[in-house]
């Protein structure tokens, strides 16, 4: 093996090892857990086989827009696009221990960000799932570090105006809705 | 807003899931499969797309497919030790193809084999690699360079596939169908090396005689 190719081979090692276990969420989190693999391995792929144009200071912001698009090539492309799209929206198919009243809370919020346009989920997913921080969503979603806290601002506080509407109705609905017991003789419940 | 980015964050689906851990025996296959492709160097990439951009207009209308008597399982993917792939099913009994297609993907195929529609259900034309054109007859010289070959056996389809001539951004597009024609029925393939995967892939016309 010649000296480049063993140092090539030795820093996409690095590479795989630091972002094999983020990637894989990431793609879990999208396209639910049948396919992450798919989409762990084409974008590892990619990223071999262009390695030498891999910023070495930006490589977690390449690996995850190039996983964007490779999800999103696997989206459009394939005869299983709603399946796809419906555990996308769904937040994939892992799922939480079945304690009744957190799985109701976690669909609840993830019902709220589904409702956001696009690109708020986008920035959302990106800092809060993801963990990127703001120089690598803005890398990730190609705009300035200033643009993307401006998105991040107005979507963080959209979600949470959603939220709470929704956490509102539910309250006011479950009192309409809610059977009321109440003793003979009695005027209150 | 902070209690909600905390609700937010509690939501995220794969805090259930188990830690991936990139040195168990399935993410070191996958790392052996990824290293044995071979890299593209950056010069060879700029010329293809140099090519791509002037050749880009003038490719799309050659639409012509292959053609065969029709045959006989499902599916086989057998990776071989020069990195090809070879992919056998038979057309007739492949209805579903997202397990072939996931089979594929963890070889390293990059490429997805899709069943064809009748063209009023698909209109959007491919988007081909020009350096990929259909080809009505081919000399040996070009099915090398191309990154793909099959032939029809009697028990169905055999393709040969070689990832490393795929071009980086590009996925090969294998799509099949069986049509029932007067003198019985015929197994169509049409292998198309893709820029941007198709949502389906249209029944070519027959060819005039």
């Amino acid at each position: 093996m010649e000296p480049d190719d063993a140092a090539a081979r030795r820093r996409f090692e690095e590479l795989f090892e630091a972002h094999y276990a983020e990637l894989t969420r990431f793609a879990t989190r999208r396209v639910g857990a049948d396919a992450a693999g798919d989409i762990v391995a084409g974008t590892f792929l990619i990223a071999w086989r262009r390695l030498g144009e891999l910023p070495p200071d930006h490589a977690r912001a390449w690996l995850y827009s190039t996983a964007r698009q490779v999800i999103a090539n696997e989206l459009r492309g394939r005869t299983r696009l709603q399946r796809l799209t419906d555990k996308a929206a769904a937040g994939g198919d892992v799922h939480a221990p079945d304690h009744s009243a957190q799985v109701d809370e976690q669909m609840r919020v993830r019902a709220v960000l589904a409702e956001l346009s696009p690109a708020d989920q986008e920035v959302l997913r990106l800092i809060e799932w993801e963990g990127l921080d703001v120089a690598e969503a803005a890398l990730v979603l190609r705009c300035t570090r200033t643009a993307l806290k401006v998105r991040l601002h107005r979507a963080r506080r959209r979600f949470a105006q959603r939220l709470l509407a929704t956490d509102e109705q539910d309250t006011s609905t479950a009192r309409r809705t809610r059977p009321s017991i109440v003793p003979q003789g009695s005027t209150s419940p | 807003m902070n209690d909600t980015l905390g609700r937010l964050r509690a939501a995220d689906p794969a805090l259930a899931m188990p830690e991936p851990d990139p040195r168990d025996s399935q993410a070191q296959a996958l790392l052996e499969r990824v290293l044995a492709v071979p890299q593209v160097s950056p010069g060879r990439r700029g010329r293809r797309r140099l090519v791509a951009a002037v050749a880009g207009a003038t490719v799309a209308a050659a639409a012509t497919a292959f053609f065969v008597a029709g045959p006989a399982a499902a599916y086989t993917v057998d990776k071989h030790a020069d990195g090809s792939i070879a992919v056998s099913f038979r057309a007739d009994r492949l209805k579903d193809t997202d397990r072939l297609n996931a089979e594929l993907a963890r070889a390293g195929a990059r490429t997805v084999v899709m069943r064809m529609v009748p063209a009023d259900r698909c209109t959007t034309p491919l988007d081909m690699d020009p350096m990929f054109p259909f080809l009505t007859t081919a000399t040996p010289e070009q099915l090398n360079r191309y990154p793909v070959s099959y032939r029809f056996q009697d028990t169905g389809v055999v393709i040969t596939v070689r990832p490393d001539k795929i071009p980086a951004a590009d996925t090969l597009a294998f799509g099949y169908a069986i049509r029932d024609d007067p003198d019985g029925r015929t197994t169509i393939a049409v292998p198309a090396v893709v820029r941007t995967l198709p949502s389906c892939m249209a029944i070519p016309n027959r060819p005039r005689r």
